[in-house]
């Protein structure tokens, strides 16, 4: 399928639903190994998402079929699994909730920058930029965002823009060893010192005025 | 909607007197739209003092226009008492934007541009006028009493990745030349501007051989490619991933470094180049666009849309506010729009239908702005008899009494359309003929596209379909219901594990119904019929109820419950209302007042929203404090919404009237202070949020 699609399902799953939330959440170890979770939860919107699924088109955008979502579900599944370092990658769409998820378990962080350069480079988008990174030396962990929007969301109609003021952003990241700092004030430590949480309205990282960059240092 | 309402505050400011010089004569007969703002009511309607009073006119618009927010709109060397224009024109492959003003005391105004726009640009002295550039596509000339200012965009861009599916071989300056001389009527400005892009592309070559582009001048925009340096490229060595092997025994590879490569590097430098070129060339067509359309306001007595019928039979001039428009060309540029892309929405111009001004409806709307309402009124009027006819016997038609029982009294909206099917139906072949043969790759088979659509027109039942769907229909929103919807939701721990929740939220359930009649009631009840065979087989649960069918949904999933079909006594209705199924079943309605009554069954076009029910709905579902307090001052300054439209005196002609409710001196102050209001709340709620943020 083409970018357009791509983009069709992206649309579908974001731009009509007018509430969602995306949750992003790692695990890793202290060898830098670890399991990766991403999550679309458009359950709050799914009366809307159960009507606009039965149109062809909506405002000039295509919908896509619930065979075609799970189609291109099962691609990115299979783009992401050709990956080096990257294994036991699973899927799932609940048609019910309208609730999506991505698994998969990889061997370095900065493998998850692969899994989006993958993907980029198959569909020809342009947004290929580094995420992840870790230094294992020093015991360091990276969540970059390099990706700006804001160009993008400033060109949008009004109708299109109000869509983001209800999403949000969630962030787990979850270690073996002990966090001893993170850099993103906006980011709260567990008591345990163990896990990293960060939680933001997605149009305030749209407009820049969040940050979900964040520079997470662990005890060696 | 804000964006519209600051353009239209821009245009408002801009207002007249019927004394001075008319400018409607500097308006070419070829302009596609043509908005005037009118007479000394408007002055009298909201003051300039009180206009220089709104902060959104010194924030919003005076940034817009670049002129800092000291300066008062009444030291702008503009004569805002006089009448000003604005139209539209499509020549050259450009659309045009051009706006006309009265200039009070002209030193005034230079100076005005001066402080606003700065000296970088000089004036030039043309013949008899002053010729400013401010931008690449906006040009201002003024004299001792006009002014105008043009906003201009070339349209016939190519786009790099057509450009790249068309030719992989990149003599981009040739392939620029060649695409540019094809529009004739401004090749000699094309021509130029590629010669221009050709020579400096041989300014700087490196040492693979490649040209690189020249910067472009301080404050031109920048081509939107990818950005490049301009430093020597070295070409990346290619490595072999390293392998590794990892705890689990897994071999891996390491991830790829994210660095341009050099094959990269050429194609972001050829692209760049390309769209340089492109974007030269458009400035320079700009330029000579922009420069014909001032020279031609200053120097030229023009062939003015003033003097043709197509104006002044559907322009009212004591109108506060009037938009004139050619329908047909309008309607064909969206169709354009929406089949092939935005650039090439004038590329195949139609220089058949923007010189036509006999053929097709031209559209006026007259807007007023008076005490307690606004007042639109709309006229269509074709100076072809056979044109107008047809208008006139599509709107021979009168609304079905039995379709008002279904109009609750307390309903939010209702719309009702009364059309005679089979005359729209003829109408298409007209439209379609006059559409398929104003495109200009089409004209030279004119006669067998007409040929084509004869043997459709052969083809098509227009009398069965008009038995089918006669042109009475109904719809109704009779109200908006909550209901409970459940949704999943997680919540996290001390440690961050989430944890999978139902909850439930509030959602609003419309209740509606669509009616319309029909003659062939034996053919709607083998459709309303026909899904209960296959309901089983493809899981929807749709069963015949002895006298009406229902689609039951899943009320977890779906904000309806039910929908009812019937097929009853000449009328096919489609209801969430189970009240309208028991009163269509036992030959019952609701008891429609006499105001609605007429309106609807005098009108072929009769609709009514009840904004006071509608913004109480949206401030129930706003999720923000902002938007829920938009809504609630909404609701209690803005009343009725009622339009009516039916054939009168040789055009259709409809009137729409917005009711004001508030404080405010009239409705035109209504507009401006709605503005302000709701910018002052969004501007809060910003301020809120930034402190929580701090």
């Amino acid at each position: 399928m083409k970018t357009t699609t791509y983009f069709s399902l992206l649309f579908f799953l974001i731009s009509f639903t007018g509430c969602f939330e995306i949750i992003e959440q790692a695990t890793i170890k202290a060898d830098g190994s670890g399991n990766f979770q991403l999550v679309l939860n458009c359950s709050k919107s799914k009366t809307k998402l159960n009507s606009i699924i039965k149109m062809k088109t909506i405002n000039g955008h295509d919908v896509p079929t619930q065979n075609e979502i799970k189609s291109k579900l099962i691609d990115i599944e299979k783009t992401i699994a050709k990956t080096p370092g990257i294994s036991n990658v699973k899927s799932s769409i609940d048609f019910d909730n309208y609730i999506a998820t991505i698994s998969c378990n990889f061997a370095k962080p900065t493998q998850l920058n692969s899994i989006v350069k993958n993907i980029t480079e198959k569909e020809k988008t342009k947004y290929n930029e580094k995420s992840f990174d870790y230094n294992a030396t020093t015991n360091t962990f990276w969540r970059l965002n390099k990706l700006s929007v804001k160009k993008d969301y400033d060109k949008m109609s009004n109708a299109d823009k109000e869509i983001f003021a209800t999403a949000n952003f969630t962030a787990v990241y979850k270690f073996e060893n002990t966090v001893t700092s993170v850099s993103n004030k906006n980011a709260k430590i567990a008591p345990s010192n163990k896990a990293v949480m960060l939680q933001a309205n997605v149009l305030d990282i749209i407009t820049e005025k969040k940050l979900i960059e964040n520079k997470i240092t662990l005890t060696k | 909607m804000k964006k519209i309402l600051i353009v239209f505050s821009l245009c408002a400011v801009f207002f007249n007197v019927l004394h001075a010089q008319n400018l409607l004569s500097k308006v070419p007969v070829n302009a596609t739209m043509v908005i005037k703002y009118g007479n000394d009511n408007f002055a009298k309607s909201v003051p300039v003092k009180k206009l220089d009073s709104y902060k959104f006119i010194k924030e919003n618009l005076f940034n817009m226009l670049g002129v800092d927010t000291l300066t008062s709109i009444q030291n702008i060397g503009i004569n805002l008492e006089d009448d000003s224009y604005q139209y539209v024109s499509a020549e050259d492959s450009s659309l045009s934007f051009v706006t006309l003003m009265h200039v009070k005391n002209a030193t005034q105004f230079a100076q005005f541009i001066k402080d606003s726009y700065g000296t970088k640009n000089k004036t030039e002295d043309k013949n008899g006028y002053q010729f400013l550039n401010i931008s690449n596509n906006t040009y201002i000339g003024w004299n001792q009493t006009v002014a105008t200012i043009v906003n201009t965009t070339y349209k016939n861009k190519e786009s790099y990745y057509e450009y790249k599916n068309r030719t992989d071989t990149v003599v981009v300056a040739t392939v620029a030349t060649t695409e540019a001389i094809s529009d004739s009527a401004v090749s000699e400005a094309a021509k130029a501007a590629a010669d221009a892009a050709a020579k400096t592309a041989k300014t700087k070559v490196y040492k693979d051989g490649y040209k690189a582009p020249k910067k472009l001048d301080k404050g031109k925009k920048k081509p939107a490619a990818k950005k490049t340096t301009s430093k020597k490229v070295t070409p990346k060595k290619k490595t072999t991933p390293k392998k590794k092997v990892y705890d689990e025994g897994a071999v891996v590879v390491e991830a790829s470094p994210y660095v341009e490569t050099y094959e990269d590097s050429i194609e972001n430098r050829k692209r760049d180049l390309w769209e340089q070129q492109q974007e030269m060339i458009a400035n320079k067509i700009q330029q000579t666009n922009a420069n014909k359309i001032i020279a031609n306001v200053f120097t030229e007595s023009q062939n003015t849309i003033g003097n043709s019928i197509g104006y002044k039979k559907v322009i009212e001039p004591e109108a506060h506010v009037s938009v004139w428009l050619n329908t047909d060309y309008l309607i064909s540029q969206y169709q354009r729009y929406f089949t092939r892309d935005v650039y090439s929405m004038i590329k195949y111009a139609e220089p058949s239908l923007k010189k036509d001004t006999t053929d097709g409806f031209k559209t006026g709307l007259n807007i007023y702005f008076e005490k307690d309402k606004i007042r639109m009124q709309q006229k269509s009027f074709s100076e072809n008899a056979a044109m107008e006819n047809l208008g006139k016997q599509i709107m021979q038609s009168k609304q079905n009494l039995s379709l008002t029982n279904v109009v609750n009294p307390d309903n939010i909206g209702y719309f009702s359309m009364s059309i005679n099917t089979e005359a729209m139906l003829n109408y298409y072949y007209t439209a379609i003929k006059k559409y398929m043969n104003s495109m200009s790759y089409m004209s030279e088979y004119s006669d067998a596209i007409n040929v084509y659509i004869d043997l459709l027109q052969i083809m098509i039942d227009e009398k069965g379909i008009a038995e089918l769907m006669p042109g009475n229909y109904m719809f109704v929103l009779h109200n908006m219901k909550t209901k409970m919807i459940d949704y999943i939701d997680y919540t996290y721990d001390s440690e961050y594990k989430s944890t999978e929740v139902k909850k439930s939220k509030k959602e609003l359930s419309p209740n509606f119904t669509f009616v319309m009649d029909t003659r062939r009631v034996d053919f709607m009840e083998k459709l309303a019929k026909l899904p209960l065979k296959y309901a089983e087989k493809q899981h929807y649960n749709y069963k015949d109820k002895d006298g009406y069918y229902e689609l039951a949904f899943d009320s977890t999933k779906y904000p309806v419950s039910s929908l009812y079909f019937i097929v009853k006594d000449g009328k096919a209705l489609v209801t969430t209302s189970k009240e309208v199924v028991t009163n269509t079943i036992t030959n019952k309605g609701f008891i429609i007042d006499e105001e609605t009554k007429t309106s609807i069954l005098n009108n072929n076009y009769s609709m009514k929203i009840d904004s006071k029910k509608l913004f109480e709905i949206l401030e129930s579902e706003a999720s923000t404090t902002a938007n829920k307090k938009s809504a609630a001052y909404m609701k209690n300054n803005m009343g009725n919404i009622q339009t009516e439209s039916a054939f009168k005196d040789g055009m259709i002609q409809g009137t729409t009237t917005i009711k004001t409710n508030g404080t405010h001196a009239n409705s035109l102050e209504f507009i401006f202070n709605t503005i302000e209001t709701l910018n002052k709340i969004k501007d809060d709620e910003q301020i809120e949020e930034s402190k929580k943020v701090d």
